[in-house]
């Protein structure tokens, strides 16, 4: 089966797009966007379609806009910010779920990196791939579902992790 | 020798003000050994409660300001004081946090949360559960076991911020913390300064936060200082005063901002 890509962005640019977007009134031409924060348009449009995968806006001739869920996200604290993006991460990324279904059938919730680039070769290219579990672990190590251990080249469920 | 100064302070401490301000600089300056003067004198007061944003141009000596008042660097004349005692040396009380974020790259985040811990005392398993509970502050808490090379760059400030919190300063400076962040980064990590000052869930009193950005004093600030350069002095004091939630785009906050542009230019 392939996996869907997921655009590369940081949860904290996801999250300070979904203030900018507050800032202008819950509205704005992503072009202007771009321009007002001196951003390239290529560096901005993964931003956007990462915020629309998760649910937090929609994108529409060009122009972003709030979904209730994004306005949630913006208003709630650190904990109900966390909350939204594990549910909508769970939800809507099934590289993460991959990832998670392994883990739960591990007796130590471990499993190498290589095994789930191994599992990735048919959807896409080994850097791709790379870059697709760098960004799969930020949003999961932000959502509090898995970790990833850098010293054995290991994911992870922490005895904390929110996946149960 | 007594001052005029020192018997006013004093005799205000017996009769009119019972508590003295958090901070006090009186006329400080600060000069290289090769006699290049770049700061000063300043006169400042900072009181409990406050959150003070320095505006400066680069040249301005505003880095250098904020090690004089946290006592990294010692003012070449003048007096640094605090709480009505003169300051020798490191304040305890104070903590800074950079703009290159100065992380340990072959530690991981908790282990360069815990760190600042490490110099006052604290048995280790004191350490991790005081900078947990930090960690959790700023919203780092699933990072802990990641090391600086993975995380992105507001990640990293957030553990230079938790840092800092964790010696839980009564004051609190930060040096340009946002400028080597991208706009939407540093958008966010605005915020939740903002977030963890206002819903005072830390012990801070007053926040003194040095930046170039005009528009950044506004948002945050309770009060701009505007400073000179060459040397660094202190052009303009103004309060900024209208309610939070501030919004960029408010005619209040374009207003502000102008008012505060044309002292600068």
């Amino acid at each position: 089966m392939t996996i869907p890509a997921i655009p590369h962005a940081r949860i904290g640019m996801i999250v300070g797009l979904l203030e900018q977007l507050n800032d202008h009134g819950g509205k704005v031409d992503v072009y202007k966007l771009s321009q007002a924060l001196r951003f390239e348009l290529d560096d901005l449009v993964p931003i956007t379609e990462a915020a629309e995968l998760l649910g937090f806006v929609k994108i529409e001739s060009g122009d972003l806009e709030f979904r209730d869920l994004g306005r949630s996200v913006i208003d709630g604290d650190e904990n109900a910010k966390k909350a939204i993006f594990r549910r909508q991460i769970m939800a809507n990324v099934p590289l993460v779920n991959r990832i998670i279904v392994e883990l739960e059938n591990e007796d130590d919730h471990r499993i190498g990196r290589e095994r789930i680039l191994k599992s990735l070769e048919y959807s896409f290219t080994p850097e791709e791939s790379e870059r697709q579990l760098n960004t799969v672990v930020d949003w999961a190590r932000y959502a509090e579902l898995f970790d990833y251990d850098h010293d054995a080249d290991e994911f992870f469920i922490p005895e904390t992790a929110e996946t149960a | 020798m007594t001052t005029p100064v020192e018997e006013k302070a004093s005799a205000q401490d017996r009769t009119l003000e019972p508590s003295p301000p958090l901070l006090e600089l009186r006329d400080v300056t600060k000069s290289f050994p090769n006699r290049i003067h770049i700061l000063g004198p300043i006169r400042l007061t900072v009181q409990a409660g406050e959150f003070v944003v320095i505006i400066g141009p680069s040249g301005s000596g505003k880095s250098t300001l904020l090690r004089v008042i946290t006592g990294l660097t010692e003012a070449t004349t003048g007096e640094v004081i605090y709480k009505g005692k003169r300051q020798w040396g490191v304040n305890r009380k104070a903590a800074l946090v950079f703009q290159s974020f100065a992380l340990f790259p072959w530690l991981t985040v908790m282990e360069n949360v815990a760190l600042g811990l490490e110099a006052q005392g604290f048995s280790k398993p004191e350490r991790y559960a005081r900078a947990r509970r930090y960690i959790d502050l700023v919203g780092l808490d699933g990072y802990e076991r990641a090391y600086p090379r993975e995380l992105s760059g507001g990640m990293k400030q957030r553990v230079g911020l938790a840092r800092a919190l964790t010696i839980e300063p009564e004051l609190l400076c930060m040096d340009e913390p946002f400028s080597a962040l991208d706009a939407l980064t540093a958008s966010n990590l605005r915020e939740q300064v903002l977030d963890i000052w206002l819903s005072k869930q830390i012990v801070t009193k007053a926040i003194i936060l040095v930046t170039h950005s005009v528009e950044e004093a506004v948002l945050m600030g309770d009060r701009a200082l505007v400073l000179a350069s060459k040397p660094g002095r202190i052009l303009a004091d103004r309060p900024i005063a209208f309610p939070r939630p501030r919004r960029l785009k408010s005619p209040q906050f374009e207003e502000q901002v102008d008012q505060l542009y044309s002292l600068i230019v």
